[in-house]
């Protein structure tokens, strides 16, 4: 395959290899900035304001659990349970407020329990027990689905509108959930680069073995990502059902997925230790902008599921062999 | 997850170990739960019903029985679920109602399946991760195949196809003989052959297998083309023993699948594992589901069963592969 | 919590009293409490018998459903832009009834343009596609929901942007955002097909009940309807109650369990085709075919055959006809030139006897097939 011949240094000899290895190093960022062009010339509406904030609306719980995804992804693991527990959090959340806004403070008192229990019971086996993540993960996916359905077969409560703003709401013309995702962010990257905590993610992502030997306590900070993932999940949860107005017990379902799939879209490696969130915020507006722009272009729906996959694939694909060829460099 | 192979498994590399302790406590747990279930119900231990749930097994069985070779790479493939479907709904279009065009349509069902694992393989083999790699692979499948059908299905399959393939041979589902024979073929394959010797040494170690002039890239391909051949059998399977099926009737079998290749002990961390291990896997997830039917448990019971069963005896294997390699 | 409130439905379901659903407020199309009278569908004696089924278990909402709109605010002349926002594509029934909407809007040539979507079972696109559709400026937006209680909000931002909206084929449901319904009532298929079953049996026996996915309107008030039935019948016993999810395979899986269960099963309740062929197929294979009646089914093309080849398993159909989706464009075309419409128009749910049945049957035509008068080129597979 010519796309990775090397010379020596194992530098690609080919113009598609050396432009693989560009696309992958400026990463999502360049896809952003060609959607944005193709949407703003190419398809009405596009541009338009209510257009652009529905846009961060149909993003921000996503944005919010995938920015918890990306610290899991960071420590070379991975979290498929969140689909499943925002999915129990907007059923639980919705079931308890049950159109009455004075138990809005119950029901978030309960997603954040919700989120809690989950991110220990997770972080705990993981750490106890060497349980490959994305078994147990899954495993837990399947159970939390059961718990939906122990609560209820059918879409149960409602919110109330006070608690609806938290999702259709704006501040000063920006959509509420998106602010409330974009204070996460800020968070998340701050901890990321400017806490210890955010460096012993990475020496853990890298090589869990030299970090244990480094002393870093590698227990700790994996319990302390997993509890994270599960905590921003309830959030997005909340957020889930503010949307949706009421408890409908396959809400979750995919979230899991589509929050990897925007983290590896934004340049995170799967194998760990290297990426960030500011990647993945990439990632989202990519996902966010290719839905919205298909609809917009009314392509058929069959149409779409294959245009998604292949982009999948074409973007990991790239960033993959990318780094690859950055590999065979050393 | 990706473990850097440390020198004391460059020498375990290639040498057969008996069977695992933790082997051992999965038939323990299989045939546990066949004793409480029989206990519980009385029609559980018939042999009808046992061969029964060897036949419910043997969709996943046999995806599970390529994964493995997979897995032993250190790779993983998701993409089975979109490959049976579209492998069973393409298989039924060719055979039309027809059972003259059977032979066409198994032909077309293992090219199908080796070029999509071989495709996989590829990418795979140039670093692309493969859990994301397959994941769109599989998305793309199924919306190929919705786009294909509208999402009514193609035709009829041939009446002898379902009728040979889901009887019974006295108490012996055909299935479950089809099963146990690609599992027995597989299980062959991975322990006397070259073939499956160097599986073994390129997931248990790399660097060793590439030094000994091994082309690790070419075991990897081959290791996907053969669970896309594997994924491809399932689709026919299916088939057989319900039908065509519809886009929902695929979803969540990777995952099974996966879970019973862990369960059957394979491990990520490469190198070690087999068939029979991942044949286990599958009986005893279909067990606890023919369990939770029995019972009468409601949809909710047999997930958190299925999750349960799945967090269980996974967290059982990591904790004795712990102790075993004395980290 | 919620076992209490189903109990609760059944129990109002049978005493005929008009009471709106208590349980759960914003879910109103998946759990619509009965209320009263006759459906103008249901001819052909759904239930005949000594008990009087239809009276003692009234079809719910039919008072609702006749309640005026006012179009007056969405009339808007030509040129039309239809929209349509399917929850999911996936399995016959819709793609039909999808082809029966872009066939009802080719009849009508004030609608120039078509625009589709497809949520594939994810009611957080479906929000999405909506928005987006009003973003478009669409005329009208007709849908099937992935779950009702969930699009509320959105679309009664459609209906505020001036877009009026029409629910087709998921039941009934006066929840606010939806302008109109054009739906078969699953409901009377229930009734008919419990009614049926137990006339068959002579009202004595063991049976096991199927239903389609957990939560939708179908599942809902076929089991609605069944417990009512039941309640008349003290001699018949529901051994169990399992969701086929519109699917054969899941449906034989189940059955198999069954059969390992309970030595001996006298009927099977299962509206839903579909997911009578798996169930059949399972006691085919287990050699038990003799103890089994069914209930009537819908028209699904493989459960057509299946009855065409055994006729003493026949018990006639009650019908579930795709054309529904051409009906619902009839009403969004009224509502979109101001005419008086009604809040729900029924289709459907009429009873087909068998020997009627087993001649719609299309044996060249495969299983996931519904009998049709599309053109050609609307037909769903290539």
């Amino acid at each position: 395959m010519t796309v990775t011949t090397t010379t020596a240094l194992g530098r690609p000899t080919s113009a598609l290899g050396r432009s693989v290895n560009a696309l992958g190093r400026a990463g999502t960022w360049w896809i952003v900035v060609a959607l944005v062009v193709i949407g703003l010339v190419g398809v009405s509406q596009f541009g338009s304001a209510t257009n652009l904030q529905n846009l961060l609306r149909q993003g921000s719980a996503l944005g919010i659990v995938a920015i918890g995804q990306t610290l899991v992804i960071l420590t070379g693991g991975m979290d498929l349970s969140v689909g499943a527990l925002m999915g129990l959090v907007a059923v639980l959340a919705n079931g308890t407020m049950a159109g009455r806004p004075e138990n809005i403070p119950a029901a978030v008192a309960i997603a954040i329990v919700a989120g809690l229990a989950v991110g220990l019971f997770n972080g705990t086996m993981i750490v106890k027990t060497r349980i490959n993540p994305i078994i147990l993960t899954f495993g837990m996916l399947s159970v939390l689905q059961g718990l939906i359905f122990v609560y209820t077969d059918k879409t149960v409560g409602s919110s109330p509108p006070e608690f609806q703003a938290l999702a259709y709401g704006s501040i000063a013309g920006i959509p509420t959930p998106a602010l409330l995702c974009a204070v996460i962010l800020v968070g998340a990257w701050a901890l990321l680069r400017y806490t210890g905590f955010g460096r012993y993610l990475y020496a853990v992502g890298g090589n869990a073995d030299h970090a244990r030997r480094a002393g870093i306590p590698t227990g700790r900070v994996l319990l302390a990502t997993y509890v994270l993932s599960s905590l921003l999940a309830a959030i997005a949860g909340l957020v889930l059902a503010a949307r949706l107005g009421t408890g409908y017990t396959l809400a979750g379902l995919g979230f899991e997925i589509d929050a990897v799939v925007v983290v590896v879209l934004g340049g995170t490696a799967l194998t760990g230790g290297r990426g960030g969130v500011i990647g993945t915020l990439a990632g989202l507006l990519v996902l966010s902008m290719v839905n919205n722009l298909l609809n917009l272009l009314a392509v058929s729906a069959y149409v779409q599921q294959v245009i998604k996959g292949v982009i999948v694939v074409a973007a990991v694909a790239v960033s993959g062999i990318a780094e690859h060829n950055r590999r065979n460099q050393r | 997850m990706t473990d850097v192979p440390s020198a004391a498994t460059a020498t375990r590399a290639g040498v057969r170990l008996p069977i695992a302790p933790a082997r051992i406590g999965l038939v323990l747990a299989i045939v546990g739960l066949c004793l409480v279930a029989g206990w519980l119900s009385p029609g559980f231990l018939t042999p009808n019903n046992l061969l029964n749930v060897v036949r419910q097994a043997s969709v996943v069985g046999v995806a599970a029985i390529g994964l493995t070779f997979v897995v032993l790479v250190r790779g993983v493939d998701v993409s089975v679920a979109g490959v049976i479907t579209v492998v069973a709904t393409i298989a039924t279009g060719v055979m039309n109602g027809s059972d003259a065009n059977i032979p066409l349509a198994v032909a077309v069902a293992i090219v199908l399946g080796l070029a999509i694992g071989t495709f996989n393989g590829l990418l795979a083999s140039r670093g692309v991760h493969p859990f994301i790699l397959t994941l769109g692979v599989g998305v793309a499948l199924l919306g190929l195949t919705q786009l294909f059908t509208g999402g009514t299905s193609l035709g009829n399959p041939a009446p002898s196809f379902r009728s040979v393939l889901n009887a019974r041979i006295g108490p012996v589902p055909v299935l479950a003989i089809v099963f146990f024979v690609l599992a027995g073929i597989a299980a062959l394959v991975h322990g006397r052959t070259t073939f499956g010797r160097r599986i073994v040494l390129v997931g248990a170690n790399p660097l060793a297998a590439r030094l000994s002039g091994v082309s690790v890239n070419r075991y990897v391909i081959l290791a996907y083309a053969t669970s896309g051949l594997t994924a491809a059998l399932a689709g026919l399977v299916l088939l057989a023993r319900s039908g065509p099926p519809s886009n929902f009737t695929g979803m969540g079998l990777e995952f099974q699948a996966l879970a019973a290749v862990i369960l059957g002990g394979t491990s990520f961390a490469g190198g070690k594992g087999g068939v029979w291990g991942s044949v286990a896997g599958a009986l005893a997830m279909a067990l606890a589901l023919n369990l939770v039917n029995i019972l009468g448990l409601p949809f909710s019971a047999q997930q958190i069963v299925q999750g349960a069963v799945i967090i269980l005896i996974a967290a059982a294997y990591a904790a004795v592969r712990k102790e075993s390699a004395g980290d | 919590m919620t076992l209490l409130a189903s109990l609760a439905l059944a129990l109002a379901a049978c005493t005929s009293t008009a009471s709106p659903s208590a349980s759960s407020p914003a879910g109103g199309g998946a759990s619509s409490a009965p209320s009263s009278a006759p459906s103008a569908a249901a001819s052909g004696g759904a239930g005949g018998g000594a008990v009087d089924v239809e009276k003692s278990c009234p079809t719910p909402d039919a008072e609702k459903a006749a309640a005026a709109v006012d179009t007056a605010k969405f009339k808007t002349d030509g040129p039309w832009t239809l929209g349509v926002s399917a929850g999911y594509l996936s399995n016959a029934w819709v793609a039909f009834n999808n082809a029966y909407v872009s066939y009802g809007a080719s009849l009508e040539p004030r609608y120039t343009s078509v625009v589709r979507s497809d949520a594939g079972f994810d009611v957080n696109k479906q929000v999405a596609d909506i928005e987006d559709m009003i973003t478009k400026n669409v005329s009208g937006i007709i849908y099937w929901p992935v779950d009702n209680g969930a699009l509320s909000t959105v679309l009664q931002k459609a209906e505020a942007a001036g877009i009026p909206t029409v629910n087709v084929a998921n039941g009934f449901s006066d929840q606010a955002g939806i302008t109109a319904n054009a739906q078969i009532d699953n409901y009377i298929n229930g009734r008919t097909a419990a009614a049926k079953l137990v006339e068959s049996l002579g009202g004595k026996g063991e049976i096991v009940s199927v239903l389609p996915i957990a939560g939708t309107n179908s599942a809902t008030l076929q089991d609605a309807a069944l417990k009512c039935v039941l309640g008349l019948y003290p001699d018949i016993k529901l051994l169990d109650t399992q969701n086929g999810d519109w699917d054969t395979a899941k449906s034989k899986t189940i059955t198999e369990a069954w059969l390992q269960r309970f030595p001996k099963i006298d009927g099977v309740y299962s509206p839903s085709g579909q997911m009578s062929l798996g169930v059949a197929e399972a006691f085919d294979e287990a050699g038990r075919m003799d103890e089994v009646t069914f209930s009537p089914a819908d028209e699904y093309n493989g459960w057509l055959k299946w009855i065409a080849a055994h006729p003493d398993k026949n018990s006639g159909l009650s019908t579930f006809p795709t054309s529904v989706g051409k009906t619902a464009v009839e009403v969004m075309t009224g509502i979109l030139d101001g005419k008086a419409t009604t809040k729900g128009t029924w289709a459907g749910a009429e009873y087909v006897a068998p020997d009627a049945a087993a001649k719609l049957a299309s044996p060249e035509r495969p299983d996931d097939w519904w009998p049709n008068d599309l053109p050609d080129s609307f037909l769903p597979s290539k």
